[in-house]
């Protein structure tokens, strides 16, 4: 899995964020969600289905997150911050979806704000954030042990990006050389 | 932006007074948490847009509430009072002195300026922003998580 990472073939910025996974209408207030064998289906409310397969059992409590999140009411963080864009969060799962593929473990979501969200994977060595606002997608690495920070747009940096992110893989999931 | 006072550093704010900034506990790291004190998160130091800043407080770009403990003292009140209303919230103390000197892991100029901005419901409030001009980095974000400390830890999730 981490020389697929690395080698930038199965995670890129194009087919990250193109994949085709579920729709959530502006004026969605909310989803379900059902999880049958390994097969995940999830019902917006427009009516959409779409099956999702090969995810990992986290993609549906990260789904649920994103949902809580777009629920928050105006000024959600006691300073005025803005409601979270549903586009935001179609865009920001479609980034889970195809990094759940991979035995990456579930991201601690937020909401930023500018009604962005925030994935973030850390452990006591590193700190791994994606976050999507307003239609961008931007990186912030921080590597604790070397004390290195990173910064900047997901496009210019996937390479880095997926192999910071492959620092917290396990065994992998599928298709792994 | 037109009749929007520019930011300015306000001396007004020693370097030594404290500034109170509150934490969702939703956005805490407890898996990382030393004897139960979680690591301060960086998404707690997040500006608000530059738009929304101008239209519905009057400040004239990106930047992040923060309360002073030196009025809220002289009011009468303590740091409980920010999170009245707010029972799960915790909150983080950081110095003026260390906003103003903001560095990055590299030694990297991330200064930023405090400037008193008193609300009717809040006299203690002010603002941070960043002396170089628009949102603040998520490196300054971490470089503030890294100079803050817990005053009032949030409610763990159960």
């Amino acid at each position: 899995m981490s020389l697929l990472l690395e080698r930038g073939q199965e995670f890129t910025s194009s087919n990250a964020l193109t994949r085709p996974t579920v729709a959530i209408a502006r004026e969605t207030r909310r989803t379900d969600a059902t999880l049958t064998g390994s097969e995940l289906s999830l019902v917006s409310g427009s009516g959409d289905i779409v099956s999702l397969q090969r995810s990992a059992p986290w993609l549906s409590p990260a789904f649920d997150d994103l949902l809580r999140w777009i629920d928050q009411p105006e000024g959600w963080d006691s300073y005025g911050a803005s409601r979270i864009s549903p586009g935001s969060v179609r865009l920001a799962y479609r980034i889970l979806e195809a990094i759940s593929q991979f035995d990456i473990p579930r991201p601690l979501v937020a909401g930023t704000p500018d009604g962005g969200i925030a994935c973030e994977w850390v452990d006591r060595e590193l700190s791994v954030q994606v976050t999507v606002e307003r239609g961008d997608v931007d990186v912030f690495i921080w590597d604790k042990r070397r004390g290195e920070e990173s910064e900047g747009p997901l496009a210019s940096m996937v390479d880095e990006f997926s192999r910071a992110l492959s620092r917290f893989a396990g065994p992998p999931i599928r298709g792994a050389e | 932006m037109s009749g929007i006072a520019p930011f300015f550093d306000d001396t007004g704010i020693s370097d030594d007074e404290e500034l109170y900034r509150r934490i969702r506990p939703d956005i805490v790291h407890w898996s990382l948490a030393d004897n139960g004190v979680p690591p301060v998160p960086r998404q707690g130091f997040q500006d608000y847009p530059a738009e929304k800043a101008q239209r519905e407080f009057n400040l004239p770009g990106a930047c992040m509430s923060v309360d002073r403990n030196l009025v809220l003292v002289e009011r009468g009140h303590s740091v409980e009072t920010l999170v009245e209303g707010y029972e799960s919230y915790g909150v983080v103390s950081i110095e003026a002195g260390a906003v103003r000197s903001l560095k990055g892991p590299k030694g990297e100029d991330y200064s930023q300026g405090v400037m008193a901005n008193p609300r009717p419901s809040a006299p203690w409030h002010a603002v941070v922003f960043c002396r170089a001009g628009g949102k603040k980095s998520k490196g300054m974000e971490n470089a503030l998580a890294r100079i803050a400390r817990w005053v009032i830890l949030p409610a763990r999730p159960a």
